[in-house]
Formats: C-alpha cells, sequence, structure tokens
C-alpha cells in the first residue's frame, strides 16, 4: 500500500531530475562526458529514497540508510576523476566499494560472523562488485546511450520487483527509485542527442546496484541466486550484437532489453518462487 | 560446674541470631519462556485491531518485596520470533520495513525504577530498546502472585501493558495503513533461581 504522493515524490522526482540533467547535459560538441549519467541516476536515486524514507541521520542508523550517501559521493567522485588519471579512478572505486560494504554488512558482521569470516566475505564482495564495475566498464560506453540506459532501467527495474517480492516493500521502492531515474534518463536519450554512459558513470551504478542486492540477500529474504542475477543482468547487453544497437533508437535499445531483461526475470520469478505464498494481510 | 568458653560463645550467637529481625532478601527469578508472553497490537486500516506476539522471551528479574525499590527486570526479546499466524506476513515484520529484525535482532527492555504503589501494584520506568533505538517508556506492573510449583521450585508473575509510538522508535512505513500506536502487553512468570 503506497500512496500516490509517495509514488510521485519517490518515482515521479528522480525519472523528472534524471531527464533533466541529461537534457541540460546534452552537448556532444564538448566532448563525451561519461559522467553525466552517473549524476543523472545518483541525483534521481537519491531525491528519489528522500521522497520514500526521508533523507537519513549521519551516521546512517541502519545499512540501507547509507545508499544515498554512496549514490552521491559514486556520483560526484565520476564526476571529480572524469579527467583524472585512471589509476585513481580505480583507487577511488576500491575505497567507496569497501567503505560502502563495510557499511552494508557491519549488522552482519556484528551478530553473526567471527572476524576472519568478515574478512572473507568483504573480500569476495569487493572482488566481485569490482568484476561487475569492470564489465560495466567495456559494456555501458560501447552502447548508445538509449541502450545503455534501458540496461540501467531494466536492471533497477527488476532489482525493485525481487526485492519487493522477497519481504520487503521498502527496498523494493527504493530499487525503484533507481529504475526510476534510469527511466529517465532512457526518454532524455531519445529525445536529445546525450553523452554516453560511460566509464566515470559506473562506479554511481555499482554502488546502487550491489548495495540494494546485498540488503535485500541479509536483510531481507532476497534468494542469492537472484541476488547473483541481478548483479550480473547489466553484463548480458554484451550478448547483443553491436549492429543490433549501434544506431541507437528504440529498435536497439528493445534488444538490449530482451537481453537484460531476461536475467532479470529470472532474478524475479526465483524471489517470487522462494517467498512464502502471498496473501492478503 | 563450668561452662567452657566454647559454650559461651555458641549460646551468645545463638541469642543473637534470635534477636535479630527477619529479613527476606530480594530473590532472583529466571523468566520462563514456556510461561511468558509478548503480545502487541496495533490499528490495521483504521477499522480494526490487530495483534501478534512474539514467542522468543528470556530475561530474569530481581524482587524484593519488603522493598520493591530494589527490585529489577530484564526481559529480552528475539526480534525474529515475531509470530502473526501468516508467514507472508511475519516474512514482512521481520524486514527492514518493521522491525529490521537482521539488522536489530533483539529487543530489550531493561528497569531504571521501580517504586511500590499497591498491595500488588508496582510502578515501572524502563529502557526499550527496538529497531535499535532507545526510549525511556513508564508503565504499571502488577504482581500477579507467588509460590511454590509441583516440581519442587517456587515462581512469581508480572504482567503489564503499556503503549508506544513506533514512529517514536523510527519504525514508519506504512503510516496509513497501521496506526502509529502500538500496545504492547507483557506477563511474565519467573523461577526462582
Amino acid at each position: 500500500m503506497i500512496e500516490p504522493l509517495a509514488l510521485l515524490v519517490g518515482l515521479g522526482v528522480p525519472a523528472l531530475l534524471a531527464a533533466a540533467i541529461v537534457t541540460v547535459g546534452r552537448n556532444p560538441a564538448a566532448g563525451r562526458a561519461g559522467w553525466i549519467a552517473g549524476a543523472a541516476l545518483g541525483a534521481g536515486y537519491v531525491a528519489g529514497h528522500a521522497g520514500f524514507l526521508g533523507w537519513p541521520a549521519f551516521p546512517a542508523r541502519v545499512a540501507e540508510q547509507w545508499l544515498p550517501y554512496a549514490a552521491a559521493l559514486g556520483a560526484a567522485l565520476g564526476v571529480l576523476t572524469a579527467r583524472a588519471p585512471r589509476w585513481l579512478g580505480w583507487a577511488l572505486r576500491i575505497a567507496l566499494l569497501a567503505t560502502g560494504l563495510a557499511l552494508w554488512l557491519k549488522p552482519v558482521m556484528t551478530y553473526r560472523w567471527t572476524g576472519a569470516i568478515s574478512a572473507v566475505w568483504l573480500a569476495g564482495l569487493l572482488l566481485a562488485a569490482l568484476a561487475v564495475g569492470a564489465g560495466l566498464d567495456r559494456v555501458l560506453p560501447a552502447l548508445a546511450p538509449p541502450a545503455a540506459w534501458t540496461v540501467l532501467a531494466t536492471t533497477f527495474a527488476g532489482t525493485a520487483l525481487a526485492l519487493a517480492l522477497s519481504g520487503s516493500l521498502a527496498l523494493g521502492q527504493l530499487a525503484g527509485s533507481a529504475a526510476a531515474a534510469a527511466s529517465g534518463g532512457l526518454v532524455a536519450s531519445l529525445v536529445v542527442t546525450s553523452h554516453p554512459v560511460g566509464r566515470d558513470s559506473v562506479l554511481v551504478i555499482v554502488v546502487l546496484s550491489v548495495g540494494l542486492v546485498l540488503c535485500g540477500t541479509f536483510y531481507s529474504e532476497l534468494p542469492r541466486t537472484s541476488a547473483l542475477l541481478l548483479g550480473a543482468a547489466p553484463l548480458a547487453a554484451s550478448v547483443v550484437p553491436a549492429s543490433a544497437h549501434a544506431r541507437g533508437g528504440v529498435r536497439g535499445a528493445l534488444c538490449v532489453a530482451a537481453a537484460v531483461g531476461i536475467v532479470a526475470a529470472t532474478a524475479v520469478v526465483l524471489a517470487f518462487a522462494s517467498s512464502p505464498a502471498p496473501s492478503a494481510y | 560446674m563450668r561452662t567452657s568458653p566454647i559454650a559461651w560463645i555458641a549460646c551468645a550467637l545463638a541469642l543473637s541470631g534470635a534477636a535479630a529481625p527477619v529479613t527476606i532478601a530480594a530473590e532472583t527469578f529466571s523468566i520462563d519462556p514456556a510461561h511468558s508472553v509478548v503480545m502487541f497490537k496495533i490499528n490495521h486500516l483504521g477499522v480494526a485491531t490487530f495483534y501478534g506476539r512474539f514467542n522468543g522471551l528470556t530475561g530474569e528479574y530481581t524482587f524484593d518485596a519488603a522493598s520493591p525499590a530494589g527490585s529489577s527486570f530484564a526481559v529480552s526479546i528475539d526480534a525474529e520470533s515475531v509470530d502473526t499466524n501468516n508467514d507472508k506476513r511475519d516474512q514482512h515484520l521481520k524486514s527492514p520495513d518493521f522491525f529490521n529484525s537482521k539488522q536489530f535482532p533483539v529487543l530489550t527492555m531493561k528497569s531504571k525504577s521501580v517504586k511500590k504503589t499497591g498491595e500488588k501494584g508496582l510502578s515501572v520506568t524502563a529502557d526499550l530498546s527496538l529497531h535499535g533505538v532507545t526510549k525511556e517508556v513508564a508503565f504499571d506492573l502488577t504482581h500477579v502472585g507467588a509460590g511454590k510449583d509441583p516440581w519442587g521450585g517456587y515462581r512469581s508473575g508480572f504482567e503489564t501493558q503499556f503503549t508506544i509510538k513506533r514512529s517514536d522508535f523510527d519504525i514508519r512505513f506504512m503510516p496509513d495503513g497501521l496506526g502509529d500506536e502500538i500496545t504492547i502487553l507483557v506477563s511474565i512468570e519467573g523461577v526462582r533461581k
């Protein structure tokens, strides 16, 4: 049960904000500003998070309340490191992801894991997040902007559904804010000639994707198979031949949506199957 | 007949003991989870009152009938044990939307002061920790009774009911579907240690 006003603020505002940033930021003549997509997604998510759950205190009291801070920082780092050496971008990516993982998993490390197990999980998840980021570094910039935005919109929409079906409507709403922001970016990229979703946008994408999925896995009942599929879903765009999406437009976006959507939909079905039988309550 | 010094000392000790006032020391009890319960009720959709319970309850208390101010109560509740007779709803209640039981696995209530208000009545202030937020609550506690059990032990029981606002504990999801006020009923039976 979500109030229409909450939907408007939590979904409408992120979509409009992201679309506005992509639209205002259009100017291919000035070069490939790959960070604009990240700024649009990050700003849209932060607005949606605040719309649904309010602005969290600092330091955040619960794991998911670190997400807007991580998204804002990820987007800001994308802007700041756009012209920096690549090693600096990687160093900051590792630092932000490691910090985010430690903050998101702090309750599990406090109540369930020993020090050694925590270290293994943190290292493993950091490597996985970096691998997804490296994959997105290759996949997203190669796509036409509408196709790249479709990848994000489809992935976050699948994440929203899977999280909502796994016990937490609030986490589903947060992923919905990310999906709405990506949808706004998609619409804008179909209307104006926008910048590609570049490497400088990948950090905020990984931060949001990993953070939402981890919160769903460890603090709600998102199955781990669904989590893995949702983490890998955007990489499925790489199976689409370049000829299908290189020109951009709706057709290319649909091809990419189909590839990513199959993986995301499988994650949703698995989440639905593992959840207690739905009932009115 | 001479009386030995040891006999004199023994006699003096016996007399001093007989003259001392009879005192009942504070007694410590372990909460018996099988005979204790924490229930809650909340308004649903503005049309009805909905009830749920927590099945995992542990703790102990010290009760001093002669001097209730010396009494203390400490209760721990397993957030994962929430039970509303509906698996899907229980899953939702445990999620970050409500109790967030994996991040905040234990609810605790620890008394700060206890005052006698009547033959069976006590007035208690306690720190309630719920959803990672600790707030002071005040409530009337009824001493239901005490006595021997059939297994050679000694038991006592207490009961209270009080109301909190869930928003005070940062549980704000579904403000239109669920009321802000939660009434909590705690009934504990303890076995003397």
